[in-house]
């Protein structure tokens, strides 16, 4: 089974972000920037699939920027098979990057797609569930386990916990 | 070390430290022998990640290496300086020094004000683009060394140990780098550079390594305050006549403003704070005009090399060279040390790759250790020797007047009537115990222009795994509370920049200031920490040991 595992390009976590003095936007000039750490989980549960021998090829993709390369490269250090670019110089929003993914899974045919719950520069938590909606497939929103039966995926969600519960779940538990 | 199978890479030219002296010996062997496999390794998370400098830059080193910068778009070198003030800090007053008395050397004339970590990006981008490749998120924790006791290269951290010492669920092997040649440039009090001074005895017949601690914060002013390429050095208020050190204050491009304050680490008071003496400074009524209605943007501290021309110790060893201001390099009085670490990787490089076209490998670069006093940084470095041993032992006033006087007889005539005067004790030893001096009240910050410790770190954007071995090594803990706490009252809690060591009592109270506990703890904020190699130096029982810790952790430094 191929997974199909989206990042994003944002500002590192640790840094401290500043409003522009215009009051235009934040400041990015020289900022770091690195992978988004919900993304880093999504592409460490994707290798472990394929330790375990459920997912056999590994490709990240990211909507963003020439210098997003980067952030693929780092993908493909921690083990991804390969990496797809989709070049754009414009501010991404989550609709726009769900149908650009969708033309990617179209392209590529994967059995599963992989996302971070929310990219820490919009905290959206959106692309995933509308790629799902485009696309017509399953979707397991805010996963704090993953496995397959057979080859299908499958995932645990705990349902009944208040959505702030949730997230703590996911992120304390998705290693 | 336990026998871990460790994967190795070999390479031609392993560099530590993507700093101006690493990067500049990057790109410099790639022009001379484009063939050669060249890696740097870097502890930040990215380059520049752990930069932090003023920084006038003295562009010497920049234009042999990459000469026709000034043409191509795209270089940080913004901000050409057009006004270099002296100033005399009195308690309300300040006096002006006249800039004609000033020796050449001092001029800053053809010299721009950059955040030197955006100096190294742009380097950086330079050597990947002739192939370098550059590793940041690696520290590089020891050596390896042949049958010989050469240098053979480097291992990288373990990542993913738990503070226990056992392997968490994250754990990776640290990869071991080897190289025909490795090139050190890890900057002040390296921690690699302190295991191959000790090995191979690179300090015999050399004046002890001398240190200041630079504080730096990054403002963004109002229009009005801004005057770009004005560059103002203070001495004098708040530092007594016996504690040397003074500030700097730089105006660069888009209404930003570099302020900072160093410390000479040879200060005898252990009841001193470095950083409470820099907030205390930016009170002055000279000085805190220009931050009125302005705001910090960022924080950061590191240890500064001092000692120069007759603290430089040995460059060579077998299997490599010392770079940078891991070989000591700066110029006390210039306050610039950048320029000599692009000229010293670039004459490294130069020695590397002729060695390697000769055949050789891990061996003495003994041509390099040679050469380099008759060089430019040779030259830069002799004029300015005598300047931190007199400041040291004549006080500010006379120190600074008869170091300049000294520093004109070597421009003018080749020599100094005094030789070259040695330095004296080490910083650590230049401690004196409490009981010979009195606390210092320092005012409370006010958050507005003056702060704490904390939320000064915050800005820093420094950050360490939690579950890790502590890397600040405390080799007696016996002997850190019946010395450093019952004789010295605890200075850890006062020099470190960061807020890393506390002395509390049982319930948690701060009792550095009162010697008597016996319940007194040492705790260490390991996470804080700036990598400022503060408590290497200062430390009066040289006790604290400062390691690595995993790799892409510490600051996060932006335009430092």
């Amino acid at each position: 089974m191929k997974v199909l595992v989206p990042i994003k390009r944002v500002v590192d976590f640790n840094v401290k972000i500043r409003v522009k003095a215009d009051g235009s936007g934040v400041d990015l000039a020289n900022v770091k920037m690195a992978m988004n750490p919900f993304d880093e989980i999504a592409v460490e549960e994707a290798i472990r699939l394929r330790e375990a021998g459920k997912a056999k090829e590994i490709i990240v993709v990211s909507v963003g920027p020439q210098q997003a390369q980067e952030t693929l490269r780092t993908a493909l250090a921690m083990g991804a098979d390969r990496a797809i670019l989709v070049k754009t110089d414009e501010r991404t929003e989550p609709l726009g990057v769900a149908k650009v993914l969708k033309g990617v899974v179209d392209a590529e045919k994967p059995g599963l797609v992989l996302l971070g719950k929310q990219a820490i520069d919009d905290d959206s938590n959106q692309t995933g569930q509308m790629l799902a909606a485009l696309l017509g497939w399953a979707q397991g929103t805010c996963a704090s386990k993953v496995g397959t039966t057979g080859d299908r995926p499958r995932s645990r969600a705990k349902s009944t916990a208040a959505c702030r519960q949730l997230s703590s779940r996911c992120r304390r538990s998705s290693r | 070390m336990s026998e871990i199978e460790r994967e190795s890479m070999e390479f031609d030219v392993v560099i530590v430290g993507a700093g101006p002296a690493g990067l500049a010996a990057a790109i410099r062997s790639k022009q001379v022998n484009p063939e050669l496999s060249v890696v740097v390794l870097e502890k930040g998370g990215e380059v520049g990640a752990h930069i932090l400098s003023g920084a006038v830059v003295d562009p010497i080193g920049i234009n042999r290496l990459l000469p026709g910068w000034r043409d191509k778009e795209g270089h940080p070198f913004k901000t050409e300086v057009s006004d270099d003030q002296f100033l005399v800090l009195g308690p309300n007053r300040s006096v002006r020094l006249p800039n004609f008395a000033m020796p050449p050397l001092m001029n800053n004339h053809g010299n721009y004000i950059v955040s030197l970590g955006n100096v190294c990006r742009w380097l950086a981008s330079h050597a990947e683009a002739l192939g370098v490749e550059i590793y940041p998120g690696f520290a590089a924790a020891s050596l390896t060394y042949n049958d010989a006791g050469a240098v053979t290269g480097v291992i990288t951290g373990d990542m993913g140990v738990k503070r226990d010492g056992s392997h968490g669920p994250g754990f990776a092997p640290g990869m071991a780098l080897l190289g025909k040649y490795v090139l050190i440039g890890e900057g002040a009090r390296g921690s690699l550079t302190k295991q191959l001074i000790a090995k191979y005895r690179l300090d015999d017949s050399r004046e002890p390594a001398k240190y200041g601690i630079g504080l730096k914060e990054l403002w963004q002013v109002k229009p009005e305050n801004h005057k770009p390429g004005l560059v103002q050095h203070s001495f004098g208020w708040p530092l007594d006549m016996k504690t040397g050190g003074g500030s700097f204050l730089y105006h660069l491009e888009d209404n930003q403003v570099a302020v900072g304050f160093v410390v000479h680490l040879n200060y005898k008071n252990p009841y001193l704070a470095p950083f409470e003496e820099f907030q205390r400074f930016k009170t002055h009524p000279a000085i805190r005009k220009t931050f009125e209605g302005g705001k910090r943007i960022s924080y950061g501290a590191r240890a500064i090399t001092e000692g120069g021309w007759q603290s430089v110790p040995k460059l060579s060893f077998p299997g490599g060279v010392l770079m940078g201001c891991a070989a000591g390099l700066v110029n006390l009085p210039r306050i610039k040390g950048s320029h000599n670490a692009v000229l010293s990787g670039i004459l490294a490089a130069e020695h590397v790759a002729e060695a390697i076209a000769a055949g050789r490998c891990n061996d003495e670069l003994t041509s390099y250790e040679a050469v380099w006093r008759s060089t430019d940084i040779g030259k830069d470095l002799k004029t300015a020797r005598n300047v931190k041993p007199l400041w040291s032992r004549c006080g500010t006033v006379i120190g600074v007047a008869v170091g300049g006087l000294d520093m004109w007889l070597n421009t003018l005539f080749g020599v100094s009537p005094f030789g070259t005067l040695k330095h004296g004790k080490t910083d650590a030893a230049s401690l004196e115990p409490a009981s010979k001096h009195n606390k210092i009240s320092y005012p409370k910050p006010d958050g507005v222009l003056t702060f704490d410790r904390l939320s000064s770190v915050f800005l820093s954007n420094t950050n360490h795994a939690e579950d890790q071995p502590v890397h600040l090594q405390v080799k007696d803990t016996e002997l850190q509370k019946r010395s450093e706490y019952a004789v010295f009252a605890g200075p850890a809690s006062r020099y470190c920049p960061a807020g890393v060591y506390e002395w509390v009592d049982a319930d948690g109270n701060g009792i550095a200031d009162e010697p008597g506990h016996a319940d007194a703890r040492f705790v260490i904020n390991a996470q804080n920490c700036v990598h400022c190699k503060t408590c290497d130096i200062k430390d009066p029982n040289q006790n604290i040991n400062w390691v690595p810790p995993q790799g892409g952790e510490g600051p996060v430094y932006s335009n430092m």
